[in-house]
């Protein structure tokens, strides 16, 4: 079994290295793909099962679809180069060309070399500082994990680590709902500017696309390939009822709300990229959604006070069931948040532009719109291609 | 039995590392994506090896999300970035210039 650990940790290094290494963002994304995959089986060797689930939802699915996702924002911003603003022009020239920056300033080399040579020296010394703080350790003055399996009867739920997160620390437990509250709604409050630009921008071949994706339940283009039919109708009844799995198991093995929420969020992102209108029905809920979970938490947390128990101090014999409760509710308010910071990001938006690009290519015109794919200028046009394959 | 599992995980592994040349090297974009899937399903493969080696359950639970999971990144990069591209492409400009951005990016 070393072999495959000393073989693992070799994987990873390489991914890391990867994804630093490339200057072309859609390898990178690809490698940070790979790379959790990678982290996902050192967390299984490292015997802790909770965090590998938890990076096979998030790290190997949903982040390499956010990432993808901003990926073809940037390309299609940068293949509408001219129309940017000075700010998101210098950001995307850092983003894509370092590489011929670092070929063009040659004089600079040894100059580089010593930049190299500084953060290699600073990075061994972190490194040689941690191991030794790792082999000088002291003993713990406090032996938790005994502490939590003395805890474990009285906890009202079997599994530890969801007995440490909802009941022992379920303090940390509810900041944490709050601060991802916080986050969504500084996400869709940021998208808004955008939505109101493109509304202004007078393209209606954009608005006319946009209102054809919007108005069936499933859009022309998802419906017409039956590879992605077939595929998302069968995939998204076995997400949804795993999400559900997962959250109940949560209580007697490795499982619970945020793995659960993440494969919850899974199921929508499917249903979206397939075409389904959901946007519309999540708009209605989302506000009602993303603080029902911490509403719920608070609730339970407070409404114990007046039976004269402190804060967060689950009645004798309710634990459990008060528990399982919370992480119903929690399930939903993070997959809503995971899906929702997804279906509002600029990404979303950007297909149906793609689509109406498309339609304006086919009929032979250009389209106004903020994309701008049809009619880039064509001396640009080598160099933006630069990370296209 | 234990160590004939224990190889089998092995032999799955360094096909992943093998993998990795793939996605560095490319030189396609749809390479790269299919070598990812292929460490979705050679991942799904080795976490059911450990399961049965390490006697454990609850690893099931994590081949499982993670078999199902593993379609997600393609689907995004077939819906958005095809998308996006073949729009690109169609629009007459630059084909020339692509491939040999695609010859450079290859190397």
């Amino acid at each position: 079994m070393i072999a495959f650990d000393i073989l693992l940790g070799l994987g990873m290094l390489l991914a890391a290295a990867g994804v630093f290494w490339s200057a072309d963002l859609f390898r990178a994304i690809v490698m940070f793909v790979v790379f959790g995959v990678l982290l996902a089986l050192a967390w299984l060797r490292l015997q802790a099962p909770d965090l590998a689930l938890a990076e096979a939802a998030i790290g190997a699915g949903l982040t390499g679809v956010l990432l993808l996702d901003t990926l073809s924002v940037l390309r299609a911003k940068k293949t509408a180069a001219g129309k940017l603003p000075p700010v998101d022009q210098q950001l995307l020239n850092t983003f894509t060309s370092t590489r011929a920056c670092a070929a063009q300033n040659n004089h600079g080399k040894g100059h580089e070399n010593l930049r190299f040579l500084a953060v290699g020296l600073l990075s061994l010394g972190i490194l040689i500082a941690l191991q030794a703080a790792l082999f000088m350790r002291p003993e713990a003055a406090v032996n938790l994990p005994s502490m939590v399996a003395e805890g474990i009867p009285d906890a009202g739920i079997e599994h530890p680590i969801t007995a440490v997160l909802l009941n022992f620390r379920s303090y940390d437990t509810l900041l944490e709902v709050a601060v991802l509250l916080v986050a969504v709604i500084i996400g869709l409050s940021l998208r808004i500017p955008s939505n109101s630009n493109e509304q202004q921008a007078p393209s209606s071949a954009l608005i006319g696309a946009r209102q054809a994706a919007y108005a069936g339940v499933i859009s022309e283009d998802g419906g017409n390939d039956p590879i992605l039919r077939n595929f998302t109708q069968r995939l998204i009844p076995l997400v949804l009822v795993t999400g559900g799995y997962i959250l109940w198991a949560g209580s007697t093995m490795p499982g619970g709300a945020f793995q659960a929420g993440a494969l919850i969020a899974a199921a929508g992102v499917i249903a979206r990229l397939a075409g389904y209108n959901i946007a519309s029905r999540v708009d209605q809920l989302l506000r009602f959604g993303l603080v029902l979970g911490f509403l719920v938490f608070l609730t339970v947390a407070a409404s114990v006070m007046f039976g004269g128990r402190p804060f967060l101090n689950y009645p004798d014999g309710w634990a459990g069931s008060l528990i399982f409760f919370i992480e119903a509710m929690l399930t939903f308010s993070i997959g809503l948040t995971l899906l929702s910071l997804f279906v509002h990001s600029p990404g979303d938006g950007a297909e149906p532009n793609a689509k109406s690009s498309q339609r304006s290519v086919k009929s032979g015109s250009t389209v106004g719109s903020d994309n701008g794919v049809g009619n880039r200028p064509p001396g640009n046009s080598g160099k933006a291609e630069a990370d296209h394959d | 039995m234990a160590d004939f599992l224990t190889i089998a995980a092995i032999v799955l592994l360094i096909s992943l590392l093998l993998g990795l040349i793939r996605v560095w090297r490319g030189p396609g974009a749809a390479d790269r994506m299919l070598a990812a899937q292929l460490f979705g399903t050679t991942g799904v493969g080795i976490v059911l090896l450990l399961a049965v080696i390490t006697d454990n359950g609850a690893l099931f639970d994590i081949a499982l999300v993670l078999s199902l999971l593993a379609a997600v990144a393609i689907l995004a990069f077939v819906r958005r970035l095809k998308l996006q591209q073949s729009a690109a492409d169609a629009s007459s400009l630059s084909t020339k210039n692509d491939t040999a951005a695609n010859k450079k990016e290859g190397q």
